[in-house]
């Protein structure tokens, strides 16, 4: 899958959708539609290409990398060509300050490790300080609306970052990494040590889905405008009329004051992912 | 034993009385209370009661498509003279399945229903391990299987090895049948070969695409979990397949070919069984209602039903509660259409733009109730993209309109409507019904494609003002027996 729009700048935005046609759970089309909409109502050039299996990712190949979830199956499937094929493309892309956004199953491929609680270890790409485990699927799943507020958030714009969370896995990250933000509401990384997510160089992993991007436009033009300052040193961006966004932002943020329990909603069966 | 026959009618007794009390408050019509009641009071009152039906049970389950498929089975089955018991109100855990047994029972337990009575269970897809094993079902209907409240469920492949598990801990003198969607690679590998599977499936080479939608689940072979490639697409991942290791969509027993669709009035086929053809006329529009009927056919061949009832069926078929339901308001046609997850809406919508024209009224409400499912994350996985340029007046409603609105502004609907068309976001639902429906000439038509709780919420909105029936009352659930043929 292509998308080109006609070009009427100088810079292009390239992003690259890591297993776009196969890792495609909890709407992460919804992210990669929001991000390319910013750029072209902007007329900045953007094209979105699929990292498949099998593809390299080169240097300076992509401005943008997106990274989203997959089911059980589907990931473990991935998870060699990852290792063998993606590794050294995607951990040079964060080393180079590229902009990456990994949701929920991607989030914990890309931590030191995964602990099923039920087997061995499985390593991961090691690219975040952080690693995951399992409590066992008698413990209660992450599930529901969370609230962050983004702890690296743009001076003088709204803080505040809202999604869903549906995971079973509990992150703890380690002390070269930061927490991408401070949970307002919602279990975040783990439930206990009150931090979600987590930031190295440019690239974000995060448990939020919903999709995250709509109802944050601030987070979305943040990576749109990292991308364009590396190529021109200025990550300044034309403002958008975003009043639908934030009224869809808002309503989450009303729904935890007057909702009682909004997360940790049950699950059926012994079901679930088992991450 | 004569304990536990006690216990039971203690517990049936109970569970009336709890019926009659719902029903009187007008809560409901007493569809799934009486049930959690004596499940609560008597565990085995399931297994006890369906295990007396003389033509034994008939499960249907899977994503979408329950509600109708059941419908139509309960309606072949009439007109080939048995004497369906069904949850026909949609209330399908465990406790639905047993408030419909108790309206059959007497206080001391026994089911009285004639000879000729067999259970329709539409069933929910949790529940199908529960209501398989009490019941001890002799046809497992299997209509498809979609992502669908992934906050509820879990992922798609962790409810097929649910369904495998249970299937695989019946004893062995359970005697199953399974009937199974050929054109969906999961749920066509649940039987894991046996024999005695009836499937169905669409052959009808000018339907469908080439690829799959974007919110397929089906990426992977079931068997080998080699990569699935598609041959043609008829929605979502259906279709006909074959994966790199050559595990390939078996051939179907009751097919569907020649699908000729007729707009609201529904869609013609002709019908190939091992007993014949036919050419039918389904009275209900989409493209997974002719699914729905092959699901049907294939469960009254699994029966040993002629084939000339079920035909006559189908083609009198009046369609389930808020399903492509029409109702005349105000000299306005509204058509309500339950759309509660991406390849339901993606369908909801292609049946909206295949009948041609722009210039459409559409209401689309999205709740997000725990029957909704709490995540609307996957509005993002529906190709609201379809309705570019085909809306001329749009009303976004619901408890997450919000959310909507940003779905349909990111997909370029919203940009698309003419200055002399309208956008609404009203969250309250009867105002939303109330200007889509004024907004609208008079003989002209409102779609509303709405989740689940706003399809309850607008049709009971529509009962109070006289424009629809209770679809307990619809579904029969008030009257006391079924008569007999």
């Amino acid at each position: 899958m292509t998308i080109n729009s006609v070009p009427s700048s100088k810079v292009r935005v390239r992003i690259g959708h890591l297993y776009g046609d196969l890792l495609n759970l909890y709407a992460d089309r919804g992210n990669i539609l929001v991000l390319t909409r910013r750029c072209e109502w902007r007329n900045i050039a953007v094209e979105v290409v699929s990292i498949g299996v099998g593809d390299r990712i080169g240097s300076g190949e992509f401005d943008i990398l997106f990274m989203g979830g997959g089911q059980d199956g589907d990931q473990q499937f991935l998870e060699d060509d990852l290792f063998r094929v993606k590794a050294d493309g995607l951990r040079g892309a964060v080393h180079d300050g590229v902009p990456v956004l990994a949701v929920c199953g991607s989030y914990q491929l890309l931590g030191h490790y995964y602990d099923p609680g039920t087997g061995p270890r499985l390593a991961g790409l090691g690219i975040f300080d952080m690693h995951t485990v399992h409590p066992g699927l008698s413990v209660r799943r992450c599930i529901g609306d969370v609230v962050v507020d983004w702890i690296g958030a743009p001076v003088g714009g709204p803080s505040s970052v809202v999604g869903f969370e549906n995971h079973g896995g509990r992150t703890y990250i380690g002390s070269g990494a930061r927490a991408f933000g401070r949970v307002v509401s919602g279990n975040g990384n783990n439930g206990e040590d009150g931090t979600e997510g987590v930031v190295q160089a440019n690239a974000i992993g995060t448990y939020l889905h919903g999709s995250l991007l709509p109802k944050n436009p601030h987070l979305a033009d943040h990576l749109i405008g990292m991308a364009l300052a590396r190529q021109t040193g200025s990550a300044k961006l034309e403002p958008l009329d975003d009043h639908l966004e934030w009224q869809a932002h808002q309503t989450i943020l009303d729904r935890r004051a007057s909702h009682v329990a909004p997360v940790g909603g049950r699950v059926k069966g012994s079901g679930g992912s088992a991450r | 034993m004569r304990s536990r026959r006690l216990r039971t009618g203690f517990a049936v007794a109970m569970g009336q009385i709890a019926g009659w009390v719902s029903r009187a408050v007008g809560r409901g019509g007493g569809t799934a209370l009486p049930g959690l009641v004596v499940d609560y009071l008597d565990p085995s009152a399931l297994a006890h009661l369906a295990r007396q039906l003389p033509g034994g049970v008939v499960m249907v389950t899977g994503t979408n498509g329950k509600t109708t498929t059941s419908h139509l089975i309960r309606a072949m089955l009439e007109a080939a003279g048995w004497a369906p018991i069904h949850n026909a109100s949609g209330s399908n855990l465990s406790r639905g399945v047993l408030a419909t047994l108790l309206r059959h029972a007497s206080f001391t337990g026994a089911l009285r229903v004639p000879e000729n009575a067999i259970g329709v269970f539409e069933t929910d897809e949790a529940a199908v391990p529960r209501v398989l094993r009490d019941t001890r079902a002799r046809v497992l209907v299997v209509t498809n299987l979609f992502r669908d409240q992934l906050d509820r469920y879990g992922e798609v492949n962790a409810i097929a090895q649910q369904w495998r598990d249970a299937i695989s801990a019946l004893p062995g003198s359970h005697d199953l049948r399974l009937v199974l969607n050929a054109d969906d690679p999961t749920v066509s590998a649940l039987d894991g070969g046996s024999a005695t599977t009836i499937r169905f499936g669409i052959g009808d080479p000018d339907v469908g695409r080439d690829a799959p939608d974007h919110a397929s689940d089906a990426n992977f072979c079931p068997v080998c979990g080699g990569r699935m490639r598609y041959i043609r697409v008829t929605y979502g991942h259906l279709g006909d397949f074959v994966c790199d290791n050559g595990h390939a969509r078996p051939t179907p027993a009751i097919v569907a070919t020649d699908i000729q669709a007729d707009g609201w009035e529904g869609t013609a086929f002709t019908l190939k069984t091992p007993r014949g053809e036919r050419r039918v006329s389904l009275p209900v529009p989409g493209l997974y209602n002719v699914y729905n009927a092959l699901a049907g056919v294939a469960s009254s061949e699994a029966l040993g039903c002629d084939l000339e009832p079920i035909a006559s069926a189908i083609g009198t078929f009046r369609g389930a509660f808020g399903r492509f339901e029409r109702f005349t308001i105000d000299g306005r046609r509204l058509v309500m259409v339950l759309a509660k997850n991406p390849v339901g809406m993606n369908e909801a919508l292609r049946t909206v733009v295949g009948r041609g024209g722009s210039g459409h009224h559409v209401l689309v409400a999205l709740n997000d109730f725990d029957a909704d499912g709490r995540d609307v994350s996957w509005i993002w996985d529906a190709d609201f993209e379809i309705l570019v340029g085909q809306v001329s007046c749009l009303t976004i409603s619901g408890h997450r309109a919000d959310d909507l609105a940003v779905r349909l502004k990111y997909a370029g609907v919203i940009g698309s409507i003419p200055s002399s068309g309208t956008v609404t976001v009203l969250g309250g639902l009867a105002d939303a019904l109330d200007g889509a429906v004024s907004g609208a000439p008079v003989g002209g038509t409102v779609v509303a494609m709405v989740t689940y709780t706003a399809m309850l919420e607008l049709r009971s909105l529509l009962v109070r003002r006289g424009h629809a029936r209770a679809y307990w009352d619809d579904a029969g659930v008030n009257s006391p027996e079924v008569t007999a043929r």
